[in-house]
């Protein structure tokens, strides 16, 4: 009993070091999972009767770091690929094309853009890609008339569309939950469809509120530096962003493949030379794993903690703590996860890319709730955090470049976002209860 | 399908008279309506509405011709300015230059290697707190000029919110922070493309030799894409450059590059610039051991050149400044 409460205190006092700020997250999940280790009594080095490790240096520090290697190399790859779109131009003209498509109408445009950015944000990933989307994106719906703060958030609001179906994340969420693919797909179909409707109504609610009614076109203009992509090889690589898609959700291709798959069409319909495929194609990669870069520490951190709440000796400890807390009705998870959705804020203990994954292990392991069901809790709650919280860099770089509060950002989605996981919670329970 | 409103269509024409204007520095009302092709009044009209807003100026000089007054149009060099900055590894240096594109004023930001981010801290304090001493306006555009075996990356910028950081070019964050047009320049690709002005060589390679080796490859007057932009880092071809080498074993390291290259690229000419103490014999003793190579199926001639860097700024600014008048 001493030690489940030594550990929970820990868990407590690290994730309020982590919330002031006192200590990056890649810094505190290892040194929570060795913390847990050591107050629970592993070993740092040891074997069992039948001379399997059991120590914390080797099956926790060592195993850990390799623990999310699918989801790192599915980011990798990923980030690959959405450097290549970056760089051949097929963001930019994803873009530009969709915002000339909507004229001079402002809800159409705000309606296309969000259709634009949520299919882009399905492959690109980290804050290089934001930014890229972001500084095109913003000005044109700041020009038609969307006031900055409702421009900021509804962009905001089409990065999290994006984000539910970009299968980077899949196989992240596919290794913190011990699930296939297929099962976490399955789910974020409806959260994507939710996301979509809220995202929808708070255009609508913006534009009312706002008033917007301005009909002058958007400024697209053929700038020097936007590199022109024109007829049919134009056409088929701007649809790059839903190969991988394609493949993996309904060819059931692996993620690696089907990125690098990608990888190949948008070279093929881009390239002028093959050498100058070859050398975009390297660059691209360097560039990728650049960007990719804080998400694959991030996961080395998770895997170790995953791997410390799962040791024998720990979930030992826990698990009589967590069985008085953790709901087994269908009422009472609704309640639970419902109220407690908003802890993804501030890398808090339901944000699956912090501290939440190792209690997402935890509860799995308990074995009370069906591990689908701990999957839908979570991934609900990652809805508040994709978009919504102000640490969040895409948020800050956002509201810097709109000049608009972070905090105010966070204040207007909250109430839509808390919606649409509280949405996700109910849906969960009812389909895997 | 692309819907131009006339909204846009003015835009442009706006946009090409500025061009125009930029490119003449000085021209008449009727001269920019023959070489734009748009009618006298249209120019007339067009011009009026790039006054009022400040963008160009009536410069007082008037040509007579025929009993007629010619008033002559120039851009308006106190509207804003433009930023230039030069990195190095040893140094970093803001030009300020008003949109005539004379410079007005340099600041030495650092005379050391300094990060991404106190780099960009440092900027912004200039802009931000030093630029309205010497120049008059707002910050229209900044350019951004790599130096020699400068790389980009060496500058990135971590973009941090304390519980999550993600790391950004060191454009991206001076585009985050500014709001205004960026454009990126290096010096090794500016004087490549002065090189290849004077010597009509449309495939070729330049070596730049510092303390790493970068190539720049040129095929039919392009500069392909590498690697690190339009340069790709060699150096581990060439062993050891960061210590002080013997001539054999430069020249042996870049007779094995250039065979590389050569076997890739249908390169005729080859320029090598940088930290050369005898650059012509380097070059004839590269030239000498080509020859016997076996592995070239052409000749290639190895030229020792020095950088052409005058200008420079001026150069990256009236790019800097068309950008801004593209967006504006």
């Amino acid at each position: 009993m001493l030690q489940g409460t030594c550990i929970i205190i820990a868990f407590l006092v690290i994730a309020a070091f982590m919330m002031a700020k006192k200590l990056p997250t890649l810094l505190a999940l290892p040194f929570l999972a060795v913390v847990i280790c050591v107050i629970a009594g592993v070993p740092a080095v040891g074997v069992n009767g039948e001379g399997a490790q059991i120590g914390w240096l080797s099956t926790v520090l060592e195993a850990g770091t390799v623990r999310m290697g699918s989801a790192i190399m599915a980011v990798i790859f990923g980030a690959w690929l959405g450097q290549l779109m970056n760089k051949t131009g097929v963001t930019e003209n994803i873009i530009k094309k969709s915002a000339e498509l909507g004229g001079d109408r402002p809800l159409i445009v705000t309606l296309i853009m969000v259709t634009a950015v949520a299919l882009l944000f399905t492959t690109l990933n980290g804050l290089g890609s934001v930014i890229m989307v972001g500084t095109i994106v913003l000005p044109i719906l700041i020009s038609v008339g969307v006031p900055a703060i409702s421009a900021a958030s509804i962009f905001l609001m089409a990065f999290a569309v994006g984000l539910s179906f970009n299968i980077a994340n899949w196989t992240s969420f596919s290794s913190i939950f011990g699930l296939e693919i297929d099962n976490i797909k399955g789910f974020e179909v409806y959260m994507l469809a939710v996301t979509l409707i809220a995202t929808i109504i708070l255009i609508f609610v913006e534009f009312k509120k706002n008033g917007v009614k301005f009909a002058f076109s958007a400024p697209v203009s053929d700038q020097i530096q936007t590199k022109q992509l024109r007829g049919t090889a134009g056409g088929l690589a701007m649809i790059t962003p839903l190969v991988p898609i394609v493949l993996v959700a309904f060819l059931k291709v692996p993620v690696v493949p089907s990125f690098l798959a990608g990888i190949f069409w948008i070279l093929l319909f881009t390239s002028k030379s093959f050498s100058k495929a070859m050398n975009l194609l390297v660059k691209t990669c360097y560039d990728g794993i650049t960007d990719a870069a804080p998400a694959i520490i991030l996961m080395v951190g998770i895997g170790i903690l995953y791997l410390a709440v799962t040791h024998a000796m720990v979930k030992e400890v826990l698990n009589p703590f967590l069985l008085a807390v953790v709901p087994t009705s269908k009422v009472g998870y609704i309640i639970f996860f419902s109220i407690l959705a908003p802890l993804s804020l501030y890398r808090g203990p339901m944000n699956l890319f912090g501290l939440g994954s190792g209690i997402a292990a935890l509860v799995i392991g308990l074995g009370t709730l069906n591990p689908q069901a701990v999957m839908g809790a979570f991934l609900s709650a990652e809805r508040i955090q994709g978009c919504g919280d102000p640490t969040n860099t895409q948020n800050v770089w956002t509201a810097n470049f709109a000049e608009v509060d972070v905090n105010t950002i966070t204040k207007k989605l909250l109430p839509y976002l808390w919606t649409i996981s509280v949405i996700g919670v109910i849906i969960s329970a009812f389909i895997y209860f | 399908m692309k819907k131009s409103g006339l909204q846009d269509m003015k835009r442009e024409n706006l946009r090409l008279i500025m061009n125009v204007i930029l490119e003449k520095e000085t021209v008449s009302r009727i001269e920019l309506s023959e070489i734009i092709g748009l009618s006298p009044s249209t120019v007339s009209s067009l011009t009026s509405e790039l006054i009022e807003k400040g963008w160009i100026v009536e410069n007082g000089v008037t040509t007579p011709t025929g009993g007629r007054k010619r008033i002559e149009l120039s851009v308006n060099s106190s509207k804003g300015y433009i930023a230039i900055l030069e990195i190095g590894w040893r140094r970093a240096v803001l030009h300020f230059l008003d949109l005539a594109l004379e410079k007005k004023h340099s600041v030495l930001i650092s005379d050391y290697y300094i990060t991404g981010n106190e780099l960009l801290e440092q900027v912004t304090h200039c802009l931000r707190e030093e630029a309205e001493n010497f120049c008059n306006g707002k910050l229209a555009g900044i350019g951004l000029l790599f130096q020699e075996d400068m790389s980009p990356s060496d500058f990135n910028v971590m973009y941090s919110t304390s519980l999550s950081s993600a790391s950004i070019s060191f454009c991206e964050a001076v585009k985050t922070q500014f709001k205004v047009p960026v454009m990126e320049e290096y010096s090794q690709v500016y004087s490549f493309r002065q090189i290849m002005k004077k010597e009509e060589s449309t495939n070729s390679a330049h070596i730049e030799i510092g303390k790493k080796v970068f190539v720049s490859i040129t095929s039919n007057g392009t500069f392909l894409d590498m690697t690190e932009g339009k340069k790709a880092d060699m150096t581990p071809f060439i062993e050891n450059t960061g210590k002080k080498m013997s001539a054999d074993k430069l020249s042996e390291g870049i007779v094995n590059l250039l065979q590389m290259i050569c076997m890739m690229f249908p390169i005729e000419n080859v320029y090598l610039s940088g930290r050369l103490d005898e650059g012509d014999r380097l070059a004839e003793r590269i030239n000498g051991q080509l020859k016997k190579s076996d592995l070239l199926k052409h000749a290639v001639e190895v030229k020792a050149i020095k950088p052409v860097i005058n200008h420079m700024e001026t150069d990256l600014g009236k790019r800097v400044l068309k950008k801004v008048i593209c967006e504006m």
